[in-house]
């Protein structure tokens, strides 16, 4: 079963790998249990970078679309095709919509949600580092 | 057979086989794609940044290949007749240790065919230079060492490297005074063998030569590279073994004839496998026409 990535498209590299593996996955050409090519396999045939990559499998490994499984590699998770019908992108932009209107409801103007969002993320990125 | 005889027969095999038969073949693949394939049909096989008229380099290369191996054969040859004639016996290669001729006459041989190969590796980087492919495809199948041959040729070759080490030292032994002269050629074939299996391993995961070549094609050209390395090792390993072990069968003054053999050998079993497992007729020379799509 075969990818495509459109490097001149629209959205993300990484975005395209995640939605195309996604997709395998729910017309079940990727059935679960099925082994993915490493990530330096996979970045290699794309002519992508390796963090690219990597990139998609940490997000579809987060959204338990994939697990890795040492260095046995990685493979399709058990629970992927009811795992793929959960939008994580567009529960996080509903969750912030309805946030935004709640700030907006009490006053704040754009420019300070902005900021103070701004703001959160910063002190959030400090404490971890 | 008196041991000049088998040396004359085996070197000459040696000639024609390395310096003749196998070029020839290689020409002609190269003519059939020039002649079947041209560059007005099929303009991405000979896209290339540096050439004006690509096509032409490649024939005026086949020329010079074709020129400098028959170079070579008639001088294998000469050295053959010089033999025969002067009265230099071939059984006293070995106790003349004139051993590094028959070894440098071998580098000779294949020198043509490895200037081809950087040519060709050069050629390919030009075209990835050049290729503009903004839809890129992947399957999403992992390749692993048994796709491209069974496994237990490779645990086969495995075996064998480890039965001549463990001959090997059961032989010389550990004399810390000699380690280093002693224990030279176990570094040297160790990291032959590890040259081998890198550089499979690099074609299994590593990047496509050929941006355009189809996913059959490239299966196929991977599965050349991890059969000639594997059969590679495991006749080295065997030579190896022969080699360390002449003088306790009183074979010492073979050694000439094991070491062309054994060079004939992995050229030939090379080349089988080339031929054999990637046929041109098999290939896709459609992606290189210029409406195709990447494959």
């Amino acid at each position: 079963m075969e990818i495509a990535i459109n490097t001149e498209g629209q959205s993300p590299l990484f975005a395209q790998l995640v939605e195309q593996i996604k997709q395998r996955v729910l017309d079940k050409s990727l059935a679960p249990g099925a082994a993915l090519p490493s990530i330096r396999q996979l970045a290699n045939d794309l002519q992508l970078n390796n963090k690219t990559v990597a990139k998609a499998y940490q997000l579809l490994e987060r959204d338990q679309i994939i697990q890795t499984k040492g260095y046995r590699g990685t493979f399709v998770h058990p629970d992927a095709i009811a795992n793929c019908t959960i939008d994580l992108a567009a529960w996080v932009f509903a969750q912030l919509a309805e946030t935004i209107e709640t700030l907006r409801g009490a006053g704040t103007t754009d420019s300070e949600i902005r900021i103070a969002f701004a703001d959160a993320m910063h002190n959030r990125q400090a404490k971890e580092n | 057979m008196s041991i000049d005889l088998l040396f004359y027969t085996v070197f000459l095999g040696q000639v024609l086989l390395i310096s003749y038969f196998f070029p020839k073949k290689t020409i002609s693949r190269n003519q059939f794609i020039l002649n079947t394939y041209p560059m007005d049909e099929y303009p991405k096989l000979y896209q290339n940044s540096i050439f004006v008229n690509p096509d032409q380099i490649v024939r005026k290369a086949m020329g010079v290949y074709r020129v400098v191996n028959g170079i070579i054969a008639l001088f294998g040859l000469g050295l053959l007749i010089l033999m025969a004639t002067s009265g230099y016996k071939p059984n006293m290669i070995k106790a003349n240790e004139d051993m590094v001729f028959v070894m440098f006459f071998f580098l000779l041989q294949i020198a043509p065919h490895m200037v081809l190969e950087v040519l060709t590796y050069k050629w390919y980087g030009n075209m990835r230079k050049i290729a503009v492919l903004p839809t890129r495809t992947a399957d999403l199948t992992p390749r692993r060492l048994s796709d491209f041959i069974p496994l237990p040729f490779v645990a086969l070759a495995v075996f064998l490297y480890g039965a001549w080490l463990v001959l090997f030292v059961a032989k010389v032994g550990f004399q810390p005074e000699h380690a280093a002269s002693k224990y030279a050629s176990v570094l040297v074939i160790t990291l032959s063998h590890f040259f081998l299996a890198g550089m499979a391993a690099k074609y299994i995961r590593g990047k496509k030569h050929d941006p355009h070549q189809a996913r059959t094609d490239q299966m196929r050209s991977i599965k050349v590279v991890v059969q000639i390395n594997t059969f590679s090792s495991i006749l080295m390993s065997l030579f190896m073994i022969v080699n360390d072990h002449t003088s306790d069968f009183n074979l010492t003054q073979y050694e000439p004839v094991f070491l062309s053999l054994f060079l004939t050998l992995i050229i030939t079993v090379s080349v089988l496998v080339l031929h054999q497992t990637n046929k041109i007729e098999d290939v896709d020379f459609s992606v290189y026409k210029a409406d195709a799509a990447g494959k």
